[in-house]
């Protein structure tokens, strides 16, 4: 990995004259420069390491002054007293149900935005159709609107639906998204058409080279597609806070801020709850970071 | 179905080129009905509603401009817009700056890039419901944030602050604006080091032949050939900073005394608790107003002729 870094960085910036002979200066900026990125380190992940280790603390130590940074003892049951503390009237512990909620929402979403953005997609990079740069230009203009501006009619829109309180409610307006078709129209813009032009000699029809031909070549594509999708439906907060009105029918974002307020006191619990939510995306995030960073700065919008 | 139309040229019926624009509109229809509905639909329906007396589920009865002046008569509301904007712009500026500051750092000659873009980044794929959990605990008067500051200033008199609930000492907002950048920094650096790494060698080597050093070279090369993507970095900065919303709700509630209600906090607790649709969808109105007057000034002054973002 570090040899393909520095094999990057050869083609960079960095001015030749201190790479052919490093002076004692360059050796000062370097380390200044790695002083400063593990000083960047910590602030940016210790918060989060620190709520790691505070979940396994007894509720007094997490509260305790002066602050611990590892725990006395790990108590485990922490996850267990989180997993249960929480129970709708039949006796059914909610956290389990937020996290299966939660992954559900997320993974529909998923599978419909794959399928619909890439369908309008490969129609804006491909075929020709009156009006096509106009639809363009105003997909384009929908991730300048603010969610919260749009909020309250979709509130009422699902309410006439009777989508309130339902995954419906979640899934529709997420069926399909502007950053979505954006990411794939660019990517399918940059393949090349000769395997659709065969395709089309040998007699396939639209659908079918968009199927067979274009979308395994977009699999880079898609699967930043899929792991931006991901993470802007497991992790959103304010729709599902409107749209969701029983403990139930939360997410687990939504669930974990319910959770607080009733069991704020026991900020262990808190903390143990909330790596139900991050975890999973680490995991994800970890195995995927390539699709991530070349995604993030893809698309530009989150969710 | 679309598979069945257009088998081969060989016209049988339809010519290739109608063919290929009803399929056209096919797939994309999924799209406009969404955005129709949920999105360029709902905008138009907020504006009406913003002219109605709509409460939750009544008939709205048309009320003229009364929801607009009563936003304008009240207090809270400004104090909102100048909550929203003060964090909307302190936070855009150093989130912007830092994340070019790390970009150019990591894109230096260093080893393991890889891991700290990775590390460095990770806080943002964390959802901002566990941010501002953690951040409340990191924040509270025994927090870590007090710890580490007495420690380190104690000598200078520091006392612990409950940086979120002391009226008396406005921490609360500042305490979210901290909290705001370090989290959107790396997603912006991401969008940075990629436009870095487009920036050609040569015009570096031919800058340090004129006698161009370090800091000359970052405010007269690296500067303004990152120009279109300062644009794209502002405009997507403040365009989601004036919506916070998760962290107010969930760290703050507004609170104390109003120092952290935002805009988009009064528009959900008009709307959603409240039950005050009319007045929220004019707040919301506003909003809109101020996301897009910003946004073309934004446009006007950074992208220059260059009206392309990208």
């Amino acid at each position: 990995m570090a040899t393909r870094a520095n094999i990057q960085t050869g083609t960079v910036a960095a001015p030749r004259a201190g790479a052919e002979s490093p002076g004692p200066g360059f050796y000062v900026r370097q380390i200044v420069r790695y002083v400063m990125m593990a000083v960047v380190t910590l602030l940016l992940l210790g918060p989060f390491i620190l709520a790691f280790f505070g979940s396994f603390k007894t509720t007094a130590e997490v509260l305790a002054w002066p602050p611990t940074l590892l725990p006395t003892q790990i108590r485990l049951e922490n996850y267990n007293d989180v997993w249960n503390v929480l129970k709708d009237p039949n006796g059914n512990s909610y956290l389990p149900r937020w996290l299966f909620n939660s992954a559900l929402l997320s993974a529909t979403v998923v599978l419909t935005q794959l399928f619909f953005c890439s369908l309008a997609a490969y129609a804006f990079a491909r075929l020709r159709f009156p009006g096509r740069e106009a639809i363009l230009a105003a997909a384009l203009a929908t991730l300048m609107v603010p969610g919260m501006v749009i909020l309250i009619p979709k509130y009422q829109i699902l309410n006439a639906m009777h989508l309130l309180n339902s995954y419906g409610g979640i899934i529709l307006p997420g069926l399909v998204g502007a950053s979505g078709i954006f990411l794939l129209t660019q990517f399918f813009r940059s393949i090349p058409r000769d395997l659709e032009e065969a395709a089309y000699i040998d007699g396939a029809g639209i659908f079918t080279t968009y199927w067979r031909i274009v979308l395994p070549l977009a699999r880079p594509a898609l699967a930043t597609l899929a792991v931006l999708t991901f993470q802007g439906v497991w992790n959103d907060f304010l729709t599902p806070l409107v749209v969701m009105n029983t403990a139930d029918m939360y997410p687990l974002t939504v669930g974990l801020s319910f959770l607080k307020g009733q069991f704020g006191v026991f900020y262990n619990l808190v903390l143990a709850g909330s790596m139900f939510n991050t975890i999973p995306m680490l995991i994800l995030f970890t195995i995927f970071s390539r699709f991530y960073v070349q995604g993030s700065t893809y698309a530009g919008v989150k969710g | 179905m679309a598979s069945e139309v257009a088998p081969i040229p060989k016209a049988t019926g339809m010519s290739r080129q109608t063919t290929e624009a009803l399929t056209g509109y096919l797939f994309v229809l999924p799209f406009l009905l969404i955005a129709g509905i949920f999105v360029f639909g709902a905008m138009l329906y907020t504006l009406y509603v913003s002219f109605t007396d709509l409460k939750l589920f009544n008939a709205p009865q048309f009320i003229g401009l009364k929801q607009y002046e009563r936003v304008i008569n009240n207090d809270l509301f400004w104090t909102a817009v100048r909550n929203t904007v003060t964090y909307s712009i302190v936070v855009v500026f150093f989130q912007t700056w830092l994340a070019l500051i790390l970009a150019v750092v990591l894109n230096g000659k260093i080893r393991g890039r890889q891991f700290f873009r990775v590390a460095w980044y990770a806080p943002s794929v964390t959802s901002s419901v566990v941010i501002s959990l953690v951040f409340i605990w990191i924040f509270q008067s025994t927090g870590v944030l007090n710890y580490l500051l007495s420690s380190l200033f104690g000598w200078a008199g520091f006392q612990p602050v409950s940086w979120l609930t002391d009226a008396k000492a406005h921490t609360a907002l500042p305490a979210l604006m901290l909290l705001n950048i370090s989290t959107t920094a790396p997603t912006f650096m991401l969008f940075f080091l990629a436009a870095l790494q487009d920036i050609p060698a040569d015009i570096y080597e031919a800058a340090s032949l004129d006698g161009a050093v370090g800091a000359q070279q970052f405010w007269k090369i690296t500067v303004p050939m990152l120009r279109p993507i300062f644009l794209l970095v502002i405009v997507l900065g403040t365009i989601g900073t004036l919506q916070v919303f998760d962290q107010v709700y969930i760290m703050t509630a507004g609170g104390p005394l109003d120092q952290t209600t935002t805009i988009n906090y009064l528009v959900y607790d008009a709307a959603f608790t409240q039950s005050k649709m009319g007045y929220a969808s004019a707040m919301a109105v506003v909003l809109f107003v101020i996301i897009f007057v910003l946004f073309l000034v934004q446009r006007r002054l950074i992208g220059g002729e260059d009206q392309n973002a990208r």
